[in-house]
Formats: C-alpha cells, sequence, structure tokens
C-alpha cells in the first residue's frame, strides 16, 4: 500500500467503509432506529467520517466480533488490523459456519453479506452511480458505489452488499485475501 | 454482522421501484437487476441488489418471523 494511502486511512475510516452498506440491514432488522440510520446516511453523503463512540453505539455486535479478533492478535477493536482482519477474514467465517440467522439464510443473501474481492472488469456510470462488473473468480456480478472513481478495469477491489469498498493491494491481498 | 429481510415489488414505474416489507413499503429507485412486480429482491441502501426465489424469500421471512 502507498505511504500516502496509508497515511490518509484511519480506523474509523476502514471500518465505516466497511460497515456502512449494512446500515440499511441493520435499521430492517431493527437494530438501529431511523434517526441512527439517516445520521449514517448524511455521514456517507458529506464525506465526513462518525467518531468512536457513534460507530461503537450503532455497530454493537461487529464490535463484539472485533474485540475477539483483536484479543486474538494483541491489538486493540480500534487497531486497523483488528478490523481489517475482522471485515476480511472472521466476518466471512461467521457466515461460512451459519451461525444464527445465517443457518437458515439462501446463499444469496450470504454470498451479498460477504466482504468479497474481485477484479474490476468493466465499469460504467448509470445516473449518475458508477456501477462496476466484478470478477469473484467463479462468476462474475455487479457492484455500484461512487466511493472509487479512480479505480480502473483490471484492479483487485473489496465489495460489500454489493457496494464497492476500497481498492486491495498487494500487500492487502497476501495479508487476508489471498 | 448484516442481514437483508427481502421484499416484494408491488409497483414498476421506470426507474422507481415499490417494495413491500409488509408492515412498510419503501420506494427505490436504481435496481442492479432486470426486476418486475412480484419479485422478492434484497435492497440496500436504496438500490435493488439482487433478486430472491419466492420460495427462499418466504421461507426465510417465515423463519425470521417465527424468531421475532
Amino acid at each position: 500500500m502507498k505511504l500516502e494511502n496509508k497515511m490518509n486511512e484511519t480506523p474509523e475510516k476502514v471500518f465505516f467503509k466497511y460497515a456502512y452498506p449494512c446500515g440499511s440491514d441493520l435499521l430492517q432488522l431493527g437494530l438501529i432506529d431511523q434517526t441512527d440510520f439517516s445520521k449514517l446516511e448524511q455521514y456517507k453523503k458529506s464525506g465526513e467520517i462518525p467518531e468512536r463512540d457513534i460507530l461503537e453505539k450503532l455497530y454493537v455486535n461487529a464490535f463484539k466480533r472485533i474485540d475477539a479478533v483483536a484479543s486474538s492478535i494483541g491489538k486493540s477493536r480500534w487497531d486497523v488490523d483488528s478490523i481489517r482482519r475482522y471485515f476480511l477474514v472472521e466476518h466471512n467465517n461467521i457466515i461460512d459456519r451459519e451461525e444464527g440467522l445465517y443457518k437458515d439464510a439462501h446463499h444469496t443473501i450470504k454470498d451479498l453479506c460477504k466482504v468479497r474481492i474481485g477484479i474490476v472488469k468493466k465499469k460504467e456510470s448509470r445516473n449518475g452511480t458508477l456501477v462496476y462488473s466484478i470478477d469473484y473468480g467463479e462468476h462474475v456480478e455487479v457492484a455500484v458505489g461512487n466511493d472509487l472513481p479512480n479505480v480502473e478495469i483490471g484492479e483487485r477491489i473489496s465489495t460489500h452488499w454489493g457496494f464497492v469498498v476500497e481498492k486491495i493491494s498487494d500487500e492487502v491481498y497476501e495479508k487476508y485475501g489471498a | 454482522m448484516c442481514f437483508a429481510i427481502p421484499g416484494k415489488i408491488i409497483e414498476v414505474d421506470e426507474n422507481k421501484f415499490v417494495v413491500d416489507y409488509g408492515s412498510e413499503k419503501r420506494i427505490v429507485n436504481m435496481s442492479l437487476v432486470d426486476v418486475d412486480v412480484g419479485d422478492y429482491v434484497v435492497v440496500s441502501n436504496k438500490i435493488i441488489i439482487t433478486k430472491v426465489s419466492k420460495e427462499e424469500a418466504i421461507k426465510f421471512l417465515d423463519i425470521i418471523k417465527n424468531k421475532a
């Protein structure tokens, strides 16, 4: 990862970009209310990142899991390594183990819940929204999002819930995704 | 942990889709897949992400309802 990118990277930023796509799910499940969801949308729209206490309040379950990951690697919950390891590794393991409601979930839903890494095959704009075709190896699916305007065809990115999340450097891929 | 509850499309008007969740209806302005009235879909952040078969959607909705 380029030094410039690393310097711009904060744990809050990494957490929010992976967790944001789940916001509407938390609302649907009644885990957060409309006011909280609107706050998340407002943060996303403005490009601001919520403070730690707000993220911890809204994503209670995620932080319980991150704490377990952090503890296993001797780091804090607010370490970028703990957060990325949770989303890129443990989050998917939970789904593969079919914990809780995942046991009864359709594979379409389980696949969407996973944080996946793929290669950008196509990129186009539809009504002002960037739409990407992502090659996940076994199949190609579409994903959306305006957060990675500079990503090019052939680059490796992560997605969550059909949204593009971040470019995945060779270093990150080797550490968590290979 | 993330999850989504499938909803049923009850109205399609060009780029506007009305999705019924039983207790409420939501308007969605974009779909990543071809959909029609009667389809069960998963919506995230006001975008239809994918379709789920009717059988699977109803089965999952029953499970959620019974666990609530």
